[in-house]
């Protein structure tokens, strides 16, 4: 395996919600590490801290979120340090978000076609780039290649002198594209239609196509899945699935179930109770998990070509937030828990190549 | 060739297809108003106003109506006051509303008088819903000292009497039109900024909100075109309904005397005229009276209905 290029890596980051209750330690040194192009997973129960890492990574968090420690490192650059044009910046054009309901995340006063137009008005390059191309030679076909690869810094456009109608041309016509580029079928009219005009997965479609509009390194995927019925839920999952090997961006596919982060991911990362507790290539994980409690979560998916009377389940209770275990969060509930267990975090360690995991149990193997 | 014939028969189906849909958006607008048909009636008085409003200095020729030329200044001499009294009723010719005391028709003074009522009033509403709007929506999704501020100082304007403040502003202003309108929408914004502020608090925790902000837009740009579009349907319901009572207030003003010129066509302005006589002459300060209760009744049924069009969440 050659050695990729790091798009994004988080480093120990800790982050505490302050509520009434105490304080919520959400995130308890979450180390993560995205290369380019690739499809990583992050797996794990509710409430432990997926989605918060994915909000801390644009700047989403709420007004009671305080980053204690940690750096996000995007593409050399700390997140954590750039000042809010420079993040706007960044969400604009490098990173790119779908949330989880499709139902509440569009505008509903605005056409589905007026949102996706809006994107490139934040991405103008792109826009003046592509009214130009279009100028030179009319009747131009989509080229999906550059809409989802290529990513010119689009400053040769930028002092051309381009009329509004035609960047106004253009801007109809990419949009057509990018929908027509989720498999919506007749885009021109589902432009023209209000976001309760349109079905769950159409708008989940939508908000896709608004994410890729942006042409961004990294796309999160935040349970995009959750909210639709599960024909819907396949659709979208094949369409990503086609997606991942037609463009370069990495993808980042937050969800609780294993099953779908098997079908789409190049890796998993299964966290617990605020960190990450492994890593490994998706097969990998799936044959032969390292950390206990991967082990115990495989054993309760449900096999259908088994008759089994009755799922099994980790025994013991999501640690509540506020007052977490001790040492490593998984340890009431774990079967090999040792005394080292309560008393301090595992650190991350790469028992092989690719393979980490957050267990003293692998502690003697890796030196 | 094949291939661009297409294209552009494409390109005109569709064009056809989106005219097609504004007429079909249209048709339902309509039938929406149908289904209520106190709203109808608001519109066919509101559109009644407006015609003959627009239609006025075609229905009356001011130069014979007796209206006299606003740049003079009309004194009151000792042989006007005295035959005020007398030519007060109906004389030799047949008037429907009757004469005033100058002998002028009160029918065609009502008439002259609705394009400056109606100017008038959308002239303050548009400028208390623009001021109040901006203001509001601001402080809402600010929020912090700044809301605090601006909150404190609506809270002051609301803490007077509308009328009384805004007779203060014309006492001192001077008596002009300008200064009138401008006393009246000094009075007129505070209601807008709570309006609006509640809308804006609320709509900014809605999770699309969020969606924009990873998409990378800047605040200025989410709250006017995004947060604004999705709680202005309230306000625009408020301004019709507005529209109706500052014509009410600026006639009151009108009518307490605070006119610029006695002899102004103005509905509160003719009604004052009346207001020594009502025994003699009641006409006078009747039928004025009544077209201003008529014109903000009209929008006030008018803007109940609005709302059910206006909304795309509630068309369905």
């Amino acid at each position: 395996m050659t050695e990729r290029e790091v798009l994004l890596k988080i480093e120990d980051l800790k982050l505490n919600f302050h509520t009434y209750r105490g304080e919520v330690k959400a995130l308890n040194g979450a180390d993560l590490t995205v290369y380019r192009g690739e499809v990583l997973s992050l797996v794990g129960e509710s409430g432990c801290g997926k989605s918060t890492a994915a909000h801390a990574i644009l700047g989403l968090l709420p007004d009671n979120a305080y980053i204690l420690g940690g750096r996000i490192i995007f593409k050399g650059e700390d997140l954590l340090k750039k000042s809010g044009a420079e993040i706007r910046e960044i969400r604009a054009k490098q990173i790119a978000m779908i949330f989880q309901d499709p139902m509440t995340y569009l505008n509903p006063v605005l056409t589905a076609g007026t949102q996706l137009r809006e994107v490139f008005d934040l991405n103008e390059d792109f826009l003046k780039q592509e009214t130009i191309l279009s100028l030179e030679n009319p009747g131009r076909k989509p080229d999906y290649d550059i809409y989802l690869t290529t990513r010119t810094s689009g400053e040769t456009a930028q002092d051309a002198r381009v009329s509004k109608g035609d960047l106004k041309a253009t801007a109809n016509r990419l949009s057509r594209d990018f929908l027509t580029l989720t498999q919506l079928p007749d885009p021109e009219r589902i432009m023209t239609q209000y976001p309760h005009e349109l079905s769950g997965g159409m708008r989940q479609r939508v908000m896709i196509a608004m994410a890729l509009a942006r042409r961004p390194y990294l796309l999160i995927a935040d349970e995009i899945t959750s909210a639709l019925d599960v024909t819907v839920q396949a659709q979208i999952l094949q369409f990503l699935k086609a997606l991942r090997d037609k463009t370069d961006a990495a993808i980042l596919f937050i969800t609780h179930d294993l099953s779908v982060a098997a079908e789409l991911s190049d890796r998993i990362a299964v966290m617990y109770g605020g960190s990450v507790v492994e890593v490994a290539p998706t097969a990998e994980l799936f044959q032969r998990p390292l950390h206990p409690y991967t082990q115990l979560l495989q054993k309760s998916i449900p096999d259908v070509r088994k008759v089994e009377k009755r799922l099994d389940s980790i025994p013991g209770f999501v640690p509540d937030m506020i007052s977490p275990p001790s040492g490593c969060r998984f340890h009431p509930r774990c079967p090999y828990a040792r005394e080292k267990c309560h008393l301090e975090k595992p650190p991350m360690i790469e028992v092989e190549k690719g393979r980490f995991v957050a267990c003293y149990n692998y502690e003697v193997q890796a030196s | 060739m094949e291939v661009e014939k297409k294209e552009t028969q494409s390109k005109e189906t569709i064009r056809r297809s989106e005219r097609q849909a504004f007429i079909d958006n249209l048709k339902f607008s309509l039938y929406l108003l149908r289904k209520n048909p106190l709203v109808m009636a608001g519109i066919l008085m509101v559109v009644f106003f407006v015609v003959t409003a627009l239609l006025s200095h075609v229905l009356v020729d001011p130069a014979t109506a007796g209206v006299y030329d606003f740049s003079k200044n009309y004194g009151w001499s000792k042989d006007a006051w005295f035959q005020w009294g007398v030519q007060a009723r109906i004389i030799d010719e047949f008037h429907v509303f009757g004469t005033d005391g100058w002998g002028r028709d009160i029918l065609h003074m009502m008439i002259l008088a609705l394009p400056l009522d109606l100017s008038i009033a959308v002239a303050i509403v548009s400028g208390a819903v623009a001021f109040g709007v901006c203001l509001g929506a601001v402080a809402g999704f600010v929020g912090g000292k700044l809301d605090e501020a601006i909150l404190r100082i609506t809270d002051i304007f609301f803490a007077f009497p509308g009328l009384v403040l805004a007779m203060v502003f014309a006492a001192v202003f001077g008596r002009n039109m300008v200064s009138l309108v401008m006393a009246v929408l000094a009075v007129w914004w505070p209601v807008y900024v709570r309006l609006i502020r509640g809308q804006v608090l609320a709509e900014k925790e809605r999770a699309y909100i969020q969606a924009l902000k990873a998409a990378g837009l800047g605040r200025v740009r989410i709250l006017f075109r995004h947060i604004l579009p999705n709680t202005i349907y309230p306000i625009l319901v408020q301004a019709t309904l507005d529209l109706g009572g500052v014509i009410l207030t600026f006639s009151a003003l009108m009518f307490l005397g605070f006119s610029p010129n006695p002899a102004m066509p103005e509905l509160g302005n003719l009604a004052s005229d009346g207001i020594g006589h009502f025994f003699e002459a009641p006409w006078l300060i009747v039928f004025p009276g009544l077209a201003i209760l008529t014109i903000a009744l009209a929008f006030n049924l008018l803007g109940d209905g609005l709302r059910d069009v206006l909304d795309p969440r509630l068309r369905r």
